[in-house]
């Protein structure tokens, strides 16, 4: 245990499966060369394989006496290559009418190849049969967990857990490309730079943070989704979701690494039965399903959100469902309410 | 092991047809998989464990000197020649001769605090071998070392890789070892097979020094 962690909560009821918050990442950590593929923010349809593709099944963290498992280390057809496309042929070589735009796969070395897999490839698919079918999106980034397994694999102690907030860092100049810490993370959230031989994922933002500005993904995402803050700041929302309420559990408790991103799961409508008639006993996302993702923890997290959602209907106060809606969106992430537009800045280096 | 004086310039002792080679002698060095039980973390442990790895058992190894330089001509059998990561899964060969820097420098560990040891490391993706520190496991100081040189070619199944050093200590990186003519010390080797996804402390290696004297 740090001194004090910083954690997040992700509502999966507001997620619209937007991507913004991977595209701000994307413009702010990732766009130089060697990070082509990496999203260290993702959103994935669920049911789904994920990013990697069957990163459940991948291994890694810890068993329940707190034992390191193994892993396999992805690769980048797993995680979705960043395609080119057949720019040259519509845009300079007079096939404008007759050629169209496609994605090229990359590691098939110039030959005009579609590629069979990419990040959130499955998007929207989603699992269940008509009139029952049914999705939810479920965004991922490093869970900065209290106990790191890609920290605890690394052999040359080239990754740290900050003291003062709890977030991971692999420190670059320490990093070997060894990649036992992309093995032994459970959530599968790093990625290798090939170009600088490094490993990487998402800071947390770190350099906003120190001016009091929120991660990118957060400020943001459009669905007021992501609420952010200290997990022992009783005034904050992480605090009340997480402790009060205890609606915002983790992804898979059973990695054992105690991740720091907590999810309010998705409620879903009601099924309809063979007669075309709704039927309120069974939810439309089979709880198994949840339980596999969340844990045990998921049906009590359901069952308060069902209630408190129908005190607001019925015209009563609730401090859950106002957390939720978010009124004010700045709240959500207190107390990193600077606007990056309003800082000073330094000068461009030229 | 012996390292003999030669009058032969440097530019041939870095080629392995030249005829130097063909009549230093040949030392047989047996190599074996680092010990499980003394990989650094948990994570490698469990994730090797019955995952074998370090399966080069053996090693070919000329040395020979100018008086100006010192090479070291290695011969092992790897099928598969792996030279650049061409996936985010994979890994590259390499090689290494190991010197202790005072006499009782452990050479399992690679050092320990206070006894360091200095390691000259080719990797099949660099272009010129690494001058690297060490005191133990995952403190390795990696350094260029314009000093350094090497020629490497994979032929019928065999990576033939000569590494060698100016013996100049001027503008040497920290923690370098002094050879001389006539001087005596100690080494021994490493293989990584980056098929086998070896890095770090997964590797065959010899597991004692050998003693090591340049010929006057
Ligand atoms: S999610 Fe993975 S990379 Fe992030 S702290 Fe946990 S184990 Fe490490
Ligand atoms: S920006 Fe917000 S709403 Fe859009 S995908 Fe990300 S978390 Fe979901």
């Amino acid at each position: 245990m740090t001194e004090r962690q910083l954690a997040f909560v992700f509502d999966l009821n507001k997620c619209l499966g937007c991507q913004t918050c991977t595209i701000s990442c994307k413009t702010l950590w990732t766009d130089q060369p060697g990070m082509e593929y990496m999203w260290w923010n993702i959103v994935n349809t669920m049911p789904g394989r994920g990013t990697p593709r069957d990163r459940d099944q991948m291994g890694g963290g810890f068993d329940a006496e707190g034992r390191a498992q193994a892993g396999v280390l992805p690769s980048a057809k797993d995680f979705g290559e960043a395609w080119d496309f057949n720019y040259d042929e519509v845009f300079y070589e007079g096939k404008g009418q007759s050629a169209h735009l496609h994605p090229r796969s990359p590691s098939a070395n110039g030959k005009d190849e579609a590629p069979e897999w990419g990040p959130n490839w499955d998007e929207d698919q989603g699992a269940g049969d008509y009139p029952n079918s049914y999705y939810f999106y479920l965004p991922t980034i490093c869970m900065h967990c209290t106990d790191p397994a890609c920290l605890a694999a690394c052999p040359r102690q080239a990754i740290s857990k900050r003291e003062e907030d709890g977030i991971v860092l692999i420190d670059e100049d320490r990093c070997d490309g060894y990649r036992f810490c992309m093995e032994a993370c459970p959530y599968k959230r790093i990625y290798f730079n090939p170009d600088r031989f490094i490993s990487q994922k998402c800071v947390m933002c770190f350099a906003r943070l120190e001016q009091g500005v929120a991660p990118a993904c957060v400020r943001q995402c459009p669905g007021r989704v992501r609420h952010f803050g200290y997990l022992d700041d009783e005034e904050s929302d992480i605090f009340k979701l997480v402790k009060t309420w205890k609606v915002a559990i983790p992804l898979h408790p059973e990695f054992g690494t105690q991740p720091n991103v907590y999810y309010v799961p998705p409620l879903a409508p009601p099924r309809f039965d063979e007669n075309g008639e709704i039927d309120e006993e069974n939810p439309r996302i089979p709880m198994d399903y949840l339980r596999s993702l969340f844990g045990p923890a998921v049906d009590q997290s359901l069952a308060t959100l069902k209630l408190e959602m129908e005190k607001t209907r019925q015209g009563e106060k609730s401090e859950l469902t106002d957390i939720l809606i978010a009124y004010k969106w700045q709240n959500m992430f207190i107390p990193f309410v600077e606007d990056p537009g309003e800082l000073s800045r330094p000068a461009p280096k030229s | 092991m012996r390292v003999g004086r030669v009058d032969t310039r440097d530019e041939e002792l870095l080629s392995p047809e030249s005829t130097a080679w063909q009549e230093a002698a040949v030392n047989e060095v047996v190599l074996s998989p680092t010990p499980l039980e003394l990989q650094p973390t948990d994570y490698i442990r469990v994730s090797r464990n019955g995952r074998p790895y370090g399966a080069v058992s053996s090693m070919r190894v000329s040395a020979l000197h100018n008086g100006d330089s010192v090479f070291f001509h290695l011969v092992w059998q790897d099928d598969s020649e792996d030279r650049a990561i061409k996936d985010i899964n994979q890994f590259v060969d390499g090689a290494a001769v190991m010197f202790p820097i005072v006499e009782d420098a452990p050479l399992i560990g690679m050092g320990i605090q206070g006894k360091p040891v200095n390691v000259w490391m080719w990797r099949a993706d660099w272009e010129r071998p690494k001058n690297v520190a060490a005191e133990g496991m995952g403190t390795t100081q990696r350094r260029d070392d314009p000093a350094l040189s090497s020629a490497v070619r994979h032929a019928d199944g065999n990576w033939d890789l000569i590494v060698g050093r100016s013996l100049e200590e001027r503008d040497a990186p920290p923690g370098t070892i002094a050879l001389a003519p006539g001087a005596a010390s100690k080494i021994g080797f490493a293989v990584w097979q980056g098929s086998e996804q070896e890095r770090a402390g997964l590797k065959a290696f010899s597991p004692a020094w050998q003693d090591l004297e340049l010929d006057a």
